[in-house]
């Protein structure tokens, strides 16, 4: 019998990602100090006891607001991904199923939006939309459909005239099942590294768009707007930019890892 | 006879996983001088291991051990250098797939004159001179045109032609013939294997030819080595291995024999074909321009009633599978009438068992398909007859569970025949069913779609190049060439009997049918 050697890469990138998710979801019932409570006595404080990560400018606990933080990050590169998921699989399986006019068009709107770089576009969205949670997320689900087109229209292709889809159509099988069932699973490997790579892209770009103010509103906390306060006062108080720049870093790493695995299972 | 080349004790061995695999068992034999030695197994037998390690190319990572004497020196122990020496000067090698063993970039002239650039001092022009010559030697007649010409430009008989020229370019002492001529068309087939023993007669030159097809060792081979599982089972002339076969595997190997014995046809038809035509458009390039038809079946018309097996025999391009593609609906431009009876329309077994199932999905998922299109809803009632159906097919119930690529071949071919019947089909199309499989393995499904034809009722049909095949399992039997219907008649008829003169030439190149069939 052959051993199969342990997946470090994907146990690894579980643990981080899963610690983090825990952190932010416990958040949402207890956090240590009130996130949006100030306190003139604890002012930028460094990383105590009381206060394992210190406090900000407004001598608000800094752990607190990570834990809070990262569960609208969490939030948002969720949510923006599910909407692109979603839209890209169902047009890229129609596309790719049936060709034709209808893929043309759709697969030139979709090389448009990859041919710009998807911060600026994000920022555009943003401009006629508004600043905001909501818009944020409707702005890069939309952008994230492209990237889930391309791999479900090329799965679909390379399976479209395979004999075993030929036998489900010889058998009588509708389309969308042949599409949903019989083609999909045999691309979830590229799908899941999809989902993974686009998330870790959601989370940076929800982190850089509220650096810029234009994502997640004061007084919610976000890693990003965290960064961008931090900013300020980084020679008075240079630990509250390192922690949620950590936190971001680590959110990337493990999603990173969790993909790396994926990709040699 | 002087041996030119022996092999002792050779074992070619592969880590795996931490154990050791073997290809090749601690085997002996010899080439004799100006002898073609045939070697005769089913995929797995280690038959194309033993000549690639004798060629010196076997993968990286195998350990051999062993001696291989060549005009009495010992390969093994040789630096490479001598070895390349003794490959460019004394063997020659021609692979199974002509596609792939020429570069692509190369011009094909370039590629046969090589080795005597390598190996020779010959001026440039002696050498173009001396690769025409070779070329027209392999009756590429137009040398010159070859010459000058890509490997994608050329058909692939032409090309393993073209193999054949750069093997014995330099007339080598020993050719190395993998499995040759597997690749190719029956007719164009028998065009290479006599090629091959008119160079063996002229040159002197010895051959080690490999193959899975008995007919064809039988048609070519002066003795045979028959080989399974990395070892020799049996050696000697091919008559007496033929003829007279001692070990268990090489009777069941020779004497592999499914013939049709019993008639159930009932006078209701299950398939009405009339005046098919079908055609493909060429896609012009510049609009406007007028579009193009290539017509791919012409006026095909033909009847299939209940319980019979019908073949379609032709060769690739004459336009059967698009046959069997229109019939199934998976083609729907078609001119003429199709008709099929029957609430369910015809299945289909395709010919690569490695692509008609779903790589991604169970066994069990994939049987319970049809039944859930026939809108089978209990799923315990389901569950239930795909156990009756495994069983059906000569499986059993532990392969619910199991995905395809845990499968062999012959097991795959199994599921996509139970695939079919699970839709209740009353005509059931099968594009080349076997022509894909060993042969033990090709009895084995012959068997099972015999056994379908006599239990169900089922009619069948048989697509194939094999006009053997049609002779011991079809009813009746159509020979299509360029898309028309030459003859249509008895099956057994057809191949003794044959009408139209395409099939008096299929049938001469089915090699030594009568021969075979005398033997049994």
């Amino acid at each position: 019998m052959m051993r199969r050697k342990k997946n470090w890469n994907l146990i690894i990138g579980l643990s981080i990602t899963g610690v983090i998710l825990a952190a932010a979801i416990l958040a949402q019932f207890w956090t240590p100090y009130s996130t949006t409570e100030m306190d003139s006595s604890a002012v930028n404080l460094a990383p105590c006891l009381l206060h394992p990560m210190g406090t900000d400018n407004f001598g608000r606990d800094v752990l607190s607001r990570v834990m809070n933080g990262s569960g609208i990050t969490f939030l948002t590169a969720f949510a923006s991904v599910a909407i692109g998921a979603f839209f890209g699989i169902i047009l890229g399986a129609v596309t790719g199923y049936y060709g034709g006019l209808f893929d043309e068009a759709v697969m030139g709107v979709v090389n448009m939006i990859l041919a710009f770089p998807s911060i600026l576009l994000a920022l555009i969205f943003i401009s006629f939309l508004g600043a905001g949670t909501r818009n944020l997320i409707a702005a890069l689900g939309i952008l994230y459909i492209p990237p889930f087109v391309r791999i479900v229209r090329s799965e679909v292709i390379r399976c479209r005239d395979l004999d075993f889809v030929r036998s489900a159509r010889v058998m009588g099988v509708k389309p969308a099942r042949i599409i949903f069932s019989h083609i999909l699973p045999n691309g979830v490997i590229s799908i899941l590294s999809t989902l993974t790579v686009t998330f870790n892209n959601a989370v940076l770009s929800e982190a850089g768009m509220s650096y810029l103010g234009l994502g997640v509103q004061p007084p919610i906390p976000s890693l990003g707007r965290m960064l961008s306060e931090a900013q300020s006062y980084l020679s008075i108080n240079p630990w509250y930019g390192l922690f949620p720049g950590v936190v971001i870093i680590l959110i990337i790493l493990g999603f990173a890892l969790i993909n790396e695995g994926l990709q040699h299972k | 006879m002087e041996a030119l080349l022996e092999v002792q004790n050779l074992s070619v061995t592969f880590a795996e996983g931490g154990h050791q695999k073997t290809a090749v068992d601690h085997i002996s034999f010899a080439v004799k001088k100006g002898e073609i030695l045939g070697v005769v197994g089913e995929s797995g037998s280690g038959k194309s291991m033993t000549a690639l390690t004798v060629m010196g190319i076997q993968p990286e990572d195998a350990k051999v051990s062993g001696r291989i004497l060549f005009q009495g020196k010992e390969l093994l122990s040789l630096r490479e250098e001598e070895r390349n020496q003794i490959r460019g000067n004394g063997l020659g090698m021609v692979f199974q797939e002509p596609m792939t063993s020429l570069n692509p970039v190369l011009k094909v002239g370039m590629q046969v004159a090589e080795s005597l650039k390598l190996h020779t001092n010959l001026s440039s022009d002696e050498i173009r001179k001396r690769t025409l010559e070779m070329l027209r030697r392999v009756g590429l007649s137009d040398a010159e045109g070859i010459y000058d010409k890509y490997p994608h430009e050329l058909s692939g008989g032409m090309r393993q032609r073209a193999m054949l020229a750069m093997a014995m370019i330099h007339t080598p002492s020993l050719l190395i013939a993998d499995e040759p001529t597997t690749a190719l068309d029956v007719l164009v087939q028998a065009q290479i294997l006599e090629l091959i023993r008119t160079l063996h007669q002229e040159r002197q030159i010895s051959v080690l030819f490999i193959s899975h097809d008995l007919k064809v060792i039988r048609q070519v081979c002066d003795r045979v080595l028959v080989m399974r599982g990395g070892r020799i089972l049996e050696e000697g002339t091919v008559k007496k291995v033929f003829e007279t076969p001692e070990h268990a595997y090489t009777k069941k190997l020779v004497g592999v024999s499914v013939e049709r014995t019993c008639d159930f046809r009932t006078e209701r038809t299950v398939l009405s074909v009339r005046n098919l035509n079908v055609h493909y458009k060429n896609r012009a390039l510049l609009p406007g321009r007028n579009q193009g038809k290539k017509q791919v079946l012409s006026d095909v018309s033909f009847d299939v009633r209940e319980g019979e097996i019908f073949g379609i025999v032709g060769e690739s391009g004459c336009g059967k599978s698009t046959l069997a593609r229109t019939i199934t609906g998976l083609h729907k431009e078609y001119e003429g009438e199709i008709m099929t009876g029957g609430e369910t329309g015809p299945q289909m077994v395709f010919q690569d068992p490695f692509g008609s199932l779903n790589p991604a999905r169970t066994i069990g998922w994939i049987l319970e398909e049809p039944l859930k299109v026939r809108g089978i809803r209990s799923r315990a009632e389901r569950k239930e007859m795909v156990t009756k159906m495994l069983q059906d097919i000569g499986l059993d119930a532990s392969f619910v569970k199991r995905y395809p690529r845990e499968l062999s071949g012959g097991q795959r071919q199994r599921i996509s025949i139970g695939l079919a019947l699970s839709m209740n089909a009353r005509l059931l199309i099968a594009d080349e069913p076997v022509s894909a499989l060993d042969i033990t393995i090709q009895a084995q499904i012959l068997e099972l779609l015999l056994k379908i034809n006599r239990e169900k009722k089922t009619a069948i049909l048989f697509i194939t190049h094999d006009l053997s095949l049609v002779r011991r399992i079809c009813h009746r039997a159509a020979v299509l060439y360029e898309g028309k219907i030459l003859e249509i008649g008895d099956g057994r008829e057809i191949c003794d009997h044959p009408k139209a003169e395409y099939t008096r030439r299929l049938l001469a190149a089915a090699l030594d049918e009568n021969q075979m069939a005398g033997m049994r």
